[in-house]
């Protein structure tokens, strides 16, 4: 008898320290978060989709401009939910030229619910604005140099405008200038969703010329070019920024 | 009933044992002696700052003997259709493998071609080969120039056998590659590997960066028109590569006479466009530019200081195209120089192990 006790003694001391060795199934939360969500990335020009390469966009200065580049940071996404919220701590590359850019699935899953709105960081903040942060292409060759302040452009937009009938070069360049950060903390209105066991795809809008219109109007023959070391540039950007993204659905 | 017991603590052992069992994904790698004349593995020893992604087929890993056949196929002039000519004859490692102060490169019967021969240096990174990105790897890139009649004119058919009856290369063959069958992939395969493991990293600018030399004012002047809108050079020359790797016009011709990228992807928007060069080690391989046309540093400064030319497809990064360029005064283009000349690495191109 005192053998058998013995043996109910020893199978609940391995049957503890198996449970031990399969930790990540004893933590899992009450609540599961089995939802993937999906962002995907447009580009248009008040509406329309930008058409590359072509001198036929007009902004509120009256440039007529053509996009060649386009590509840019967006870090810290946040799903606001109360006290819940979820953040995704990570930065995502976009580049309007490269298709698999142009979607960021996020390894981290959300719960059922419902979610008041979503934010992001336009840019990088200062815990992933640091040199040497992206060692790898394409990422990497947003470089923003150290004499600068160092880190990462947040944005490069570059294209060609008609400069009273003389075609110029425009680059609008976004990052942070010897240590003044510029990134733009984004709040998309009409973000409110709800989670109800499938995955989910958050399609994103930037009108590009937003850019240049509100509160700010942004003028190609004042900012055309080198512009990345002008600070009133830089805000104006910063506050212009605000809302060039919209949601154009949530399902 | 003792044996039950006994049992079971057994039965409860093993399952413990099993349950336990560490992720094999997680386990170490086993290292045994090698009695079947495997090659060794070659691992890159990647600088601080560059890339960790490397341009290495999954079908062409590095290994000792491999690179050790590449590098002797890479000096011997058996692949060129007189034995005149080798690799090395238009990439000299004195001159950052380059043909030195050659504008175009010469080639067995006396042919010039039409773009200057490229510097080959911190290759493993690169994502294309020849000036407009014709190729996706070196493997691929050195098919061209064996069976160039411009260049080392041998059929690849005649170089295979030409290797394979040489005394000494089935035998390094099958070190290489455990085959004495010699074949144009292993070839393209040997050399690829050689030349993957050109790496430089060690310039004065990068001693500086780690705190373990330094520069002088004038250098310091260069390095800040460099990396400041004033010279606006790092959008191009961009990470510890001094490239992005990428296709730009910039802004050589009003009208290109040589189309460039454009020839590869049929894109009109291509034209004039050429893959960025890296700076390092750039002192040592004049003349510059896709076709050669710049003598000198000096050169170049003043072309991008006063000469730029505008043309449709004239890349944004050019923003003073329209003002000639960034209009640099006798003192920073010295500046400017002199820093150009701290990316230079001597290690590189006295370096043994890329050597004959």
């Amino acid at each position: 008898m005192k053998l058998v006790i013995k043996a109910v003694f020893v199978f609940f001391i391995i049957t503890v320290m198996l449970i031990a060795c399969k930790k990540e199934k004893a933590l899992a939360p009450a609540t599961p978060q089995s939802i993937h969500l999906k962002f995907v990335f447009s580009h248009t020009i008040d509406g329309a989709p930008v058409v590359l390469d072509t001198i036929k966009y007009l902004n509120k200065a009256g440039n007529l401009y053509s996009i060649i580049n386009l590509k840019y940071f967006i870090c810290n996404i946040v799903l606001h939910k109360g006290s819940d919220s979820i953040i995704i701590d990570d930065a995502h590359y976009v580049d309007i030229r490269d298709n698999a850019t142009l979607t960021y699935s996020p390894s981290q899953l959300i719960a059922n619910g419902s979610y008041d709105h979503i934010s992001f960081i336009f840019g990088s903040d200062a815990s992933k604005n640091k040199t040497n942060n992206f060692v790898n292409p394409p990422e990497s060759n947003m470089e923003w140099p150290v004499p600068m302040g160092g880190g990462y452009h947040y944005m490069q937009l570059e294209g060609k405008f008609d400069s009273a009938t003389v075609v110029k070069n425009y680059n609008v360049h976004t990052g942070a200038l010897s240590g003044i950060p510029y990134y733009i903390p984004v709040h998309l209105s009409q973000s409110t969703f709800t989670a109800n066991g499938t995955d989910l795809t958050v399609n994103l809008a930037m009108n590009i010329n937003k850019w240049f219109e509100n509160p700010n109007t942004y003028n190609f023959n004042i900012y055309g070019d080198s512009m990345m070391g002008n600070d009133t540039a830089q805000k104006v950007l910063q506050q212009n920024g605000a809302d060039v993204f919209s949601v154009s659905s949530i399902k | 009933m003792k044996k039950l017991v006994i049992l079971f603590f057994f039965g409860c052992g093993v399952l413990f044992l099993q349950h336990c069992k560490k992720d094999p994904s997680l386990d170490m790698p086993i290292l045994t002696s090698d009695s079947t004349n495997n090659p060794i593995p070659y691992v890159i020893t990647i600088p601080p700052g560059f890339p960790t992604v490397l341009n290495t087929p999954a079908d062409n890993p590095l290994t000792v003997e491999g690179i050790a056949l590449g590098k002797k196929l890479f000096y011997d002039p058996i692949l060129s259709g007189d034995n005149t000519m080798s690799c090395a004859s238009c990439h000299a490692q004195a001159f950052n493998f380059s043909d030195h102060n050659k504008q175009f490169s010469k080639g067995i019967t006396g042919a010039i071609g039409t773009r200057n021969a490229p510097a080959l240096i911190n290759l493993i990174w690169e994502p294309y080969f020849f000036w407009d990105g014709r190729a996706a790897t070196i493997e691929e890139q050195v098919l061209s120039p064996v069976a160039n009649p411009i260049e080392m004119h041998l059929s690849w058919t005649t170089a295979v056998a030409k290797v394979q009856s040489n005394a000494e290369y089935p035998d390094l063959f099958n070190k290489a590659f455990q085959t004495t069958t010699v074949t144009q992939d292993l070839i393209t395969k040997a050399i690829a590997q050689f030349e993957r493991t050109f790496i430089s990293a060690n310039s004065r600018f990068d001693r500086w960066v780690l705190n373990i030399d330094t520069l002088s004012a004038s250098e310091k002047r260069g390095y800040d028109i460099f990396y400041t809108e004033k010279g606006d050079c790092f959008h191009c020359h961009t990470t510890k590569l001094f490239t992005d790797n990428l296709f730009h016009n910039n802004a050589l011709d009003a009208f290109p006479n040589d189309s460039g990228r454009a020839k590869v992807t049929r894109n009109s928007n291509d034209v004039g466009k050429f893959k960025t060069p890296t700076l390092r080690n750039i002192a040592y391989s004049a003349p510059y530019m896709h076709d050669g046309r710049f003598a000198t540093l000096e050169e170049v400064i003043d072309f991008y200081s006063s000469g730029l030319q505008f043309s449709a497809t004239v890349d944004p990064f050019m923003k003073k195209v329209n003002s000639g360029g960034v209009q640099l005064d006798a003192q920073s283009k010295q500046d400017l120089i002199n820093f150009l000349k701290t990316l230079g690495d001597p290690e590189y191109i006295s370096n043994t192990a890329y050597s004959p």
